[in-house]
């Protein structure tokens, strides 16, 4: 049935979409985790990835997440001589996590969420109506 | 047999195309965010009118019941692989620096268009089944 073949594509990209949901949250929640130890590094984003992958039952093109890749970027770094993971010059170094950058991530694995969302009913949908051509 | 009417053939080929349209759609949405990722979509069925005229050989291939594919590439695979009806659109000129070109609202138009297309196939079918009841004598 094709139609289950449709639902179940659209239902790797929802579950693709709800990982990378996951690794923003992972973020926004480490958004200000210093080290344990002065010296060492802080949290670094998480970037999450896409692989397509080609699902032989199917026939299709599936959406996978592939591995969660650490950002580059270099860490902030805020001058608080008190604090207790300060540096020898009173530097601390904070996470290369920056809220505007997860929140437009965010939204946009959202509006990917919905689309999935929304091509899971249309074609249950179309599904529906196949089946009522046996009831009438 | 029912599919040996012409309705009833025709609107279960315009079904199962919508079909395998709607997996190729839900393929493109999935994979709305996959790095390289081209849209796909099936070549309408029948003959383009635009082109009718262009390609002779074309169309007495489309009389002889056969129908090939068009190549307007020369990369493109030959009309002996007819099954494989997906096509990568070209160059859209909203591709992505991450390589990416599905335009999700155009995927979700053409979602919603291939609902329609299906439902007025379902309607036409259920309302030819109806005609053949009535022929039959039974309660529609």
């Amino acid at each position: 049935m094709d139609f289950l073949k449709s639902i179940a594509i659209a239902a790797s990209g929802l579950r693709a979409q709800s990982s990378r949901m996951r690794v923003i949250s992972e973020n926004v929640a480490n958004a200000d985790t210093v080290a344990n130890k002065p010296g060492e590094a802080p949290y670094r984003r998480k970037v999450a990835t896409f692989q397509q992958k080609f699902d032989a039952e199917l026939g299709a093109n599936t959406v996978q997440l592939g591995p969660v890749k650490r950002d580059k970027a270099p860490f902030r770094s805020t001058f608080e001589p008190n604090h207790p993971q300060a540096d020898a010059r009173g530097y601390v170094q904070k996470p290369n996590v920056d809220s505007l950058i997860e929140t437009l991530d965010m939204r946009e694995a959202q509006r990917s969420y919905e689309a999935n969302l929304n091509v899971v009913t249309t074609t249950r949908r179309m599904l529906a109506r196949t089946l009522e051509i046996l009831r009438a | 047999m029912i599919h040996d009417l012409t309705t009833f053939s025709a609107l279960r080929d315009r079904m199962k195309f919508l079909q395998a349209r709607q997996k190729l759609l839900a393929q493109n949405v999935a994979n709305a965010d996959t790095p390289g990722y081209k849209p796909k979509d099936i070549a309408q069925l029948g003959v383009d009118p635009a082109t009718r005229g262009a390609d002779q050989t074309r169309r007495t291939a489309g009389v002889n019941g056969n129908v090939a594919l068009m190549a307007t590439q020369p990369a493109h695979i030959g009309a002996h692989n007819a099954k494989a009806g997906a096509e990568e659109k070209g160059a859209s000129y909203e591709t992505r620096p991450s390589g990416n070109a599905v335009n999700l609202e155009d995927e979700m138009l053409k979602v919603s268009q291939n609902q329609i297309d299906f439902q007025t196939a379902a309607n036409l079918y259920q309302r030819s089944l109806s005609t053949i009841k009535t022929a039959l004598g039974r309660k529609a």
